[in-house]
């Protein structure tokens, strides 16, 4: 318990001394959720078809699935490759139609179907997510990024051999990890949620989710980043070598598990790559919780989370303990 | 000169001696494009544009982001730092300090991003616009430059490579994001798209895919004005917060 | 003399923090200058506006009587610097650490080879010239840390605590170098806390308390202004109870100080007082456990100029 209290405290310090990094975090949380309350109302989750047609006749309106745009030259294909358009459909006069994508066949195939009128189109099956989902979303890969930034208290512990002194006194290395996590969690998880209090209370915005609810799900969050963090940081011995692979693998994680903008696609491959991903997982459930279900329609993304973040922080423990055996750190 | 080229060569040698700079410059990002390349490799038809060609081109202008941090590890890097600052002792003009370790970044760096260039042409196939793949490399040098000035910039205004890095990792990523490196963001309607051209990672991203795709130069001088201006309004703040009574 | 450097009532501030206060001194050609002082008297701060580093707030250096420019190259030639921190790479080999920070002097070639080899020869690192850094122990990167700073053969030689956390061996390899470099011409000025040090080699010293000059003048010089005291050091036990300040009654007594045990007596010379000393600390019931008696010591000058032992 005094080693509990001691480490805390230490780290405490020696955060004052680095208020730097708690500032512009709580910057960056702040402008997340922003973006993504902003983002809720405003973003459009549609296809953009554009339409090259001189005639003044043809009379296609945008649909809830597509927004279609009518120009009357054909935009440079740039558009295409940075994906303002999804295809360029260009009327060549008596009812016939090309299409310009770079999207797979199938896909250029509903397109021109839906814009003659003779198809449904839902290429973007995903449904629009709510202020709740899309606010944790948004979060998902900062408390990743902040959760290892406080971490770095236990990575620089190890560098500057102060961890050689833990090692050789009688204090259980167990509990001096567990102090480091705790610290982290703590200071990820009190800032972000408190941001989120300030900005139903005082600005009246729609969060999506209650006190509780948010707790509960930035709680399995925070649990998973802290995880992590000390899983990477026990892996390499320099601060500066787990920050970059650990931020490198948390940002393509998080975006590919879709927490911006679905990556989803036929591809099975990258199907069952995604699923492996927690942040899939979280996704689901926040997802899901957000239209009404209730967690026990969420057992197995729950059991995954938690089996992964005991595996992380044991791993973490584990490779700890035998580097200090072996004196590599 | 010859204290000038003494610095720079030494600068150069602290970087090829630190294997994580060489794994970042030159490893991770042919790694990162295969990965994005072959994840998202089904959402492309076979109608000449793939998703290497996407991730080949955001990959490299990612991995020239990134050349910040080199920079301001050549600098200020734990081990570096208290010998990198004696040389305020001795008799060469302060402005050497933090300028060779700009062209030394960016001579390494450089070298790096003709390597990778060429990998992926030759390895993935990257279209680069066939011969106007040379105002690509010119505009990515450039960006190059830019971005070693950028990381000995933020090791001037904060002192110590953990902060600066800290921080500029975290400007980076939110730039990048923006800026349509790991997805495209154009197709989120017309608000977020205008929100994209703070990060100049879009500008760079957009005058480049013009460039290859469009045949289209227009874009090409912009991008190479602004990140001129912006170098040397940066190497200006360089000038002012490097002062040597912080190091001693 | 020649007088070298002269420094004019420099003063410096950090934040409200006043680091030197109007401190003023000559530095005569060929010798060894000690600055001694304890923690933050300032000694730090005054050498690194030598070196021009840092700017001072007010006051002026002259080099060989021209007044002296910030960053002035032609003067920053003439110094040769050994910091307080080790500043060395520990990648690359002595030889190219020594030969780096030459050449930012200027030297190149052949001239270059033989300097950095002279250098390290004087340090006794010539055999491991090509051995990494990393593989050296602490008394040889000091030694290479000083290497560094000799190999152009400056005319003014600045060392801040190169002795600090070292062998007894390497410290006098150290001492024995800076002797021989001042034979060869040197100038050498040289801050330290090892009072044995400034013994050994010092021709000059200058003391310095919250960042004021209080002494200066050669060890003999300095030991004279004391020569009318004397030095009892008391071992006692139970002395709780004891007053101390009784012991002022005594005919002689100039100063008394308890500290841990241990009572610091300083008397004048010539005054015989020990046994009435003895006699009312037994007459008090404090224990002797032991007394010794110093004759003046630069430590004792040190401690009556500045109230403090040089390492508290
Ligand atoms: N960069 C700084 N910022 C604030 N205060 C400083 C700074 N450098 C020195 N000081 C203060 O100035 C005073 C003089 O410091 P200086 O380093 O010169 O002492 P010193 O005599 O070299 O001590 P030491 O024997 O411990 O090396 C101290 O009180 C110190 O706290
Ligand atoms: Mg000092």
């Amino acid at each position: 318990m005094s080693t509990f209290i001691n480490v805390l405290r230490n780290n405490y310090f020696r955060m004052l001394e680095k208020k730097n990094y708690f500032i512009i975090m709580l910057v960056v949380t702040v402008i997340t959720i922003m973006l993504a309350v902003y983002f809720t109302a405003k973003l459009e989750v549609k296809g953009n078809v554009a339409l090259v047609s001189t005639s003044q006749n043809l009379k296609f309106t945008s649909s809830k699935y597509i927004k279609i745009s009518l120009l009357d030259k054909v935009p440079p294909k740039s558009q295409l490759i940075m994906n303002k358009y999804d295809a360029v459909v260009i009327d060549e006069g008596n009812g016939k139609f090309s299409i310009q994508s770079i999207k797979n066949k199938d896909f250029s195939q509903k397109i021109l179907e839906a814009v003659t009128g003779n198809g449904k189109l839902s290429f973007r099956n995903e449904t629009k997510r709510g202020a709740g989902s899309n606010i944790i979303g948004y979060l998902i890969m900062f408390i990743f990024l902040q959760g290892m930034m406080y971490m770095t208290l236990y990575s620089e512990d190890k560098e500057n051999r102060a961890f050689k002194r833990i090692g050789t006194s009688p204090v259980s290395l167990t509990a001096y990890l567990i102090s480091h996590c705790v610290f982290d969690f703590i200071l990820s998880i009190i800032p972000t949620f408190t941001v989120l209090v300030v900005c139903k209370e005082l600005f009246k915005i729609n969060i999506g989710f209650g006190y509780p609810q948010y707790l509960f799900l930035l709680g399995i969050l925070t649990l998973i980043s802290t995880a992590f963090a000390l899983f990477m940081s026990s892996i390499f011995d320099k601060s500066d070598n787990y920050l970059m692979m650990g931020q490198m693998i948390a940002i393509l994680t998080t975006i590919l598990a879709g927490s911006f903008y679905s990556f989803e696609n036929n591809n099975s491959i990258m199907k069952a790559i995604i699923n492996i991903l927690p942040q899939k997982s979280y996704l689901n459930l926040v997802r899901g919780l957000e239209q009404g279900k209730t967690m026990v329609n969420f057992m197995p993304e729950l059991a995954y989370l938690t089996v992964l973040t005991v595996m992380l922080f044991s791993a973490g423990t584990i490779i700890c303990r035998r580097k200090l055996k072996h004196g590599s750190c | 000169m010859y204290r000038f080229m003494t610095l720079v060569k030494r600068d150069m040698v602290n970087i090829l001696k630190n294997p994580t700079l060489l794994i970042s410059n030159l490893v991770i990002t042919f790694v990162l494009t295969l990965i994005l390349g072959f994840l998202s490799s089904g959402n492309y038809g076979r109608t000449g544009v793939d998703s290497y060609d996407y991730y080949g081109i955001t990959m490299l202008i990612f991995a020239v982001l990134n050349v910040a941090m080199t920079a301001s590890n050549s600098f200020m890097e734990k081990s570096l730092k208290t010998s990198n600052l004696r040389v305020i002792f001795s008799p060469i003009p302060k402005s050497y300090i933090y300028l060779s370790k700009i062209v030394a970044t960016f001579a390494f760096t450089s070298v790096c991003l003709l390597l990778n260039t060429f990998l992926f042409n030759i390895v993935l196939q990257v279209n680069f616009g066939g011969a106007r793949i040379l105002y690509v490399i010119a505009l990515l040098l450039l960006f190059d430059l830019f971005s070693s000035i950028t990381g000995v910039m933020f090791c001037c205004i904060f002192k110590s490579e953990e902060l600066s890095n800290r921080i500029l990792s975290l400007v980076i990523d939110i730039f990048a994001i923006l800026g349509g490196i790991f997805f495209q963001l154009d197709g989120f309607g017309d608000v977020l798209r205008k929100l994209t051209y703070i990060s100049p990672v879009k500008w760079v991203v957009e005058a480049v895919f013009r460039i290859i795709y469009d045949n289209d130069l227009s874009l090409f001088i912009q991008p190479l004005l602004v990140l001129s201006v912006l170098s040397l309004v940066f190497l200006g703040v360089c000038k002012l917060t490097f002062k040597t009574e912080d190091y001693v | 003399m020649n007088s070298i450097i002269r420094v004019d009532k420099l003063e410096k501030s950090f934040k409200d923090k006043k680091a030197l206060d109007g401190i003023t001194f000559n530095v005569y050609e060929g010798e060894i200058l000690c600055f001694l002082g304890p923690n933050g008297a300032g000694k730090s701060t005054t050498i690194n506006i030598l070196t021009t580093a840092l700017d001072s707030d007010g006051g002026d250096i002259y080099f060989n009587d021209r007044k002296v420019i910030r960053n002035n190259r032609e003067y920053k030639s003439f110094l040769g610097i050994v910091p307080q921190d080790l500043a060395i790479y520990e990648e690359i080999s002595a030889e190219r650490n020594v030969a780096f920070f030459a050449a930012l002097y200027g030297l190149k070639g052949n001239e270059l080879k033989t300097k950095v080899d002279e250098a390290l020869k004087f340090v006794g690192l010539l055999d491991k010239k090509r051995d990494k850094v990393k593989t050296f122990s602490g008394g040889m990167k000091r030694r290479l840390n000083i290497a560094c700073a000799i190999a152009h053969n400056p005319k003014i030689i600045i060392m801040d605590e190169p002795t600090v956390g070292i062998d007894p061996q390497s410290r006098n390899h150290i001492l024995n170098s800076i002797k021989e470099l001042r034979k060869q011409g040197a100038t050498i000025i040289y801050t330290t806390h090892y009072m044995e040090e400034v013994e050994e080699i010092s021709t000059r010293i200058i003391i310095v308390d919250n960042g004021k000059l209080i002494a200066e003048g050669t060890k003999e010089e300095l030991k004279e202004k004391l020569a009318d005291e004397k030095l009892f050091t008391v071992e006692i036990e139970d002395g709780k109870s004891f007053d101390c300040q009784k012991l002022y009654k005594i005919e002689g007594t100039k100063n008394v100080e308890l500290k841990e045990g241990l009572l610091k007596i300083s008397v004048l010379k010539g005054i015989e007082n020990l046994d009435k000393i003895i006699a009312m600390l037994i007459g008090n019931a404090v224990k002797i456990k032991n007394i010794t008696s110093e004759a003046e010591s630069l430590e004792m000058v040190f401690l009556k100029l500045t109230g403090r032992t040089l390492r508290d």
